[in-house]
């Protein structure tokens, strides 16, 4: 065991603050809105917290330091371009000013305004697919994290994940986007704390001129081009910037674009929390590579292994349990606590209204927002028991953060691009939205299924294989959209959008 | 070092100096607005039971 007893307070009195937080504001829930949004009453700061709080997850710092240490420096080239994104978006408005200004709940709701309700329900069913997938992973990530980091034995594996899903249903359940946004607030300022704190020991610690010297032995060039990277290469680069400007999109970051004051505090939002976004990857990649100068440099040291094989996932939390000083150690988990609950949280909340609003309600209008909570809440609570059953079953066949990019794609490729397409291109109509949505949404489960399963010969396992998969997704959704819609003009005429603006209700 | 070294160990300094002024930023300017979303779902809560009864 790791942890002494400071270490053990520190994350007790962490649990109990945030819990309270969720049983003191549920008499703030007063109509769905409210419940869903916090009432559409974000300001400015406070949605830049919770937004940086949601997309700083301990999945996050998980997946971007196994990356770190596969890749070396060349995996800094994923926070660059992800910067260059955010700026993007921030700057340009790009998608996210129409969907504000039309005060929609959800990215599907969009496609029930411009198209029809067919159309939304499948949007958000590839929405809820590509999020409920890309969120399998979280549970047995963060209970990895805390396992090495606390010391506890492997087979207590199982106990944690369902330890921390229970904590987060809670709090989630009881509270809403309300008690979300508060914890959000207090867990910013823990985690981006920690995050420096522990960047400064982890390269300290091994020293920066033995990180450099260890990528160099390791990977040679590659460690450091991104191009010529065994592990990345140019393929790679550019089914990243493919995903360019769609950045900070994915339903639980939107979610909080939605839930500002206007479209312009959106912009701004968007412009500088992303700002962060470059040390929210580059500051865990590094945790991620001082691991491998660690556990390279000392052979007395084994690395965890899983199935026989190391297990680069486990590199990062079994360095830092090494080299954290006891207190600094209890506040790292604290943080990733809070990391891994308002993450969590969040998108256990964002899926959960995607059901709910965009696939049930378009069936069932005439529901109540008591109802619409209660299914909201027993939505919640089946998500987190998927999860549970997703961790236990599935391996990804690359690094955890590829299997999230490829997710990713499945939903910006489809959904994002038709969004686009339908916001600024008024001949896009149901029939070639449709298409675009049915094809890349199917594309990426080649990958997710087929990869590194060994059904396929040897010789076509490169058409599975993510990048490929990805570039293609994204190509084939741009050309499914344009052709069809074109060719179905006449007996599909697209429908005007309608203008729903205004100012929202604070 | 090479071009490709100095150019990550420049980028890494900058997205920390980035990540310290976010949060600066972010945690002062958040705690007023925290008072406000709370004073403004505490109106709209009471709006509601108004209307209720």
């Amino acid at each position: 065991m790791n942890f002494i007893w400071i270490d053990w307070i520190t994350v007790i009195v962490f649990l109990v603050l945030t819990t309270g937080v969720a049983l003191l504001t549920r008499r703030l829930i007063s109509d769905y809105d409210s419940f869903l949004l916090a009432g559409r009453t974000l300001r400015l700061y406070l949605a830049m917290a919770t937004m940086g709080a949601t997309e700083l997850g301990l999945v996050t710092l998980m997946y971007f330091s196994q990356q770190g240490y596969n890749s070396g420096f060349s995996a800094f080239s994923i926070g660059v371009i992800a910067l260059i994104g955010f700026v993007f978006v921030g700057r340009t408005g790009f998608i996210i000013k129409g969907l504000r200004d039309l005060q929609v709940h959800t990215i599907a709701e969009f496609f029930g305004l411009r198209y029809n309700r067919a159309t939304q329900i499948i949007a958000a069913i590839i929405t809820f697919a590509a999020g409920l997938m890309n969120m399998g992973l979280f549970l047995v990530l963060g209970a990895k994290f805390l396992l090495y980091m606390i010391g506890f034995p492997p087979d207590m594996l199982p106990y944690l994940m369902v330890g921390l899903l229970l904590l987060v249903l809670a709090y989630t359940v009881i509270g809403g986007m309300v008690s979300v946004v508060l914890t959000d607030y207090v867990q910013f300022l823990i985690l981006f704390s920690s995050v420096v704190f522990t960047t400064y020991f982890a390269i300290t610690h091994v020293g920066y001129d033995t990180v450099v010297e260890t990528v160099q032995r390791e990977y040679g060039a590659g460690g450091f081009d991104p191009f010529v990277s065994d592990d990345l290469g140019w393929l790679f680069i550019i089914w990243l910037i493919f995903g360019i400007p769609f950045s900070g999109m994915w339903p639980p970051a939107l979610s909080r674009a939605l839930s500002t004051v206007d479209s312009e505090t959106s912009k701004k939002l968007y412009s500088f929390v992303g700002l962060s976004f470059l040390g929210r990857a580059l500051m865990p990649m590094m945790w991620g590579i001082c691991a491998l100068a660690y556990f390279a440099g000392d052979n007395s040291i084994p690395l965890p292994l899983l199935d026989g094989k190391p297990d680069t996932a486990a590199a990062m939390p079994a360095y830092l349990s090494q080299i954290l000083p006891a207190g600094v150690r209890g506040l790292m988990v604290a943080a990733a606590l809070a990391a891994m609950m308002s993450t969590f949280d969040s998108y256990l909340l964002c899926w959960s209204s995607i059901l709910v609003n965009d696939i049930v309600l378009p069936l069932r209008p005439d529901m109540k927002d008591a109802e619409k909570i209660k299914l909201t809440r027993l939505a919640v609570i089946a998500c987190g028991i998927f999860v549970l059953s997703w961790g236990y079953l599935y391996s990804p066949p690359e690094t955890f953060f590829r299997f999230m990019a490829i997710t990713g794609t499945m939903y910006s490729a489809s959904v994002l691009l038709t969004t686009a397409a339908g916001l600024y291109w008024k001949k896009a109509n149901t029939v070639g939205t449709l298409t675009s949505l049915v094809v890349a949404g199917a594309l990426p489960l080649t990958t997710i299924f087929l990869g590194g399963a060994d059904v396929l010969p040897p010789e076509y396992e490169w058409m599975v294989e993510d990048k490929v998969v990805g570039i293609a997704t994204f190509v084939s959704s741009l050309m499914c959209i344009v052709v069809a819609s074109l060719l179905t003009q006449r007996s599909h005429p697209p429908r005007p959008l309608p203008t729903r603006t205004g100012k929202a209700t604070t | 070092m090479s071009g490709w070294q100095t150019l990550w160990t420049w980028t890494l300094a900058l997205s920390v100096v980035l990540f310290f002024v976010v949060e600066v930023v972010v945690v002062i300017g958040g705690a007023g607005d925290v008072r406000d979303m709370l004073r403004s779902l505490r109106e709209h809560a009471a709006a509601e039971a108004d209307e209720t009864t």
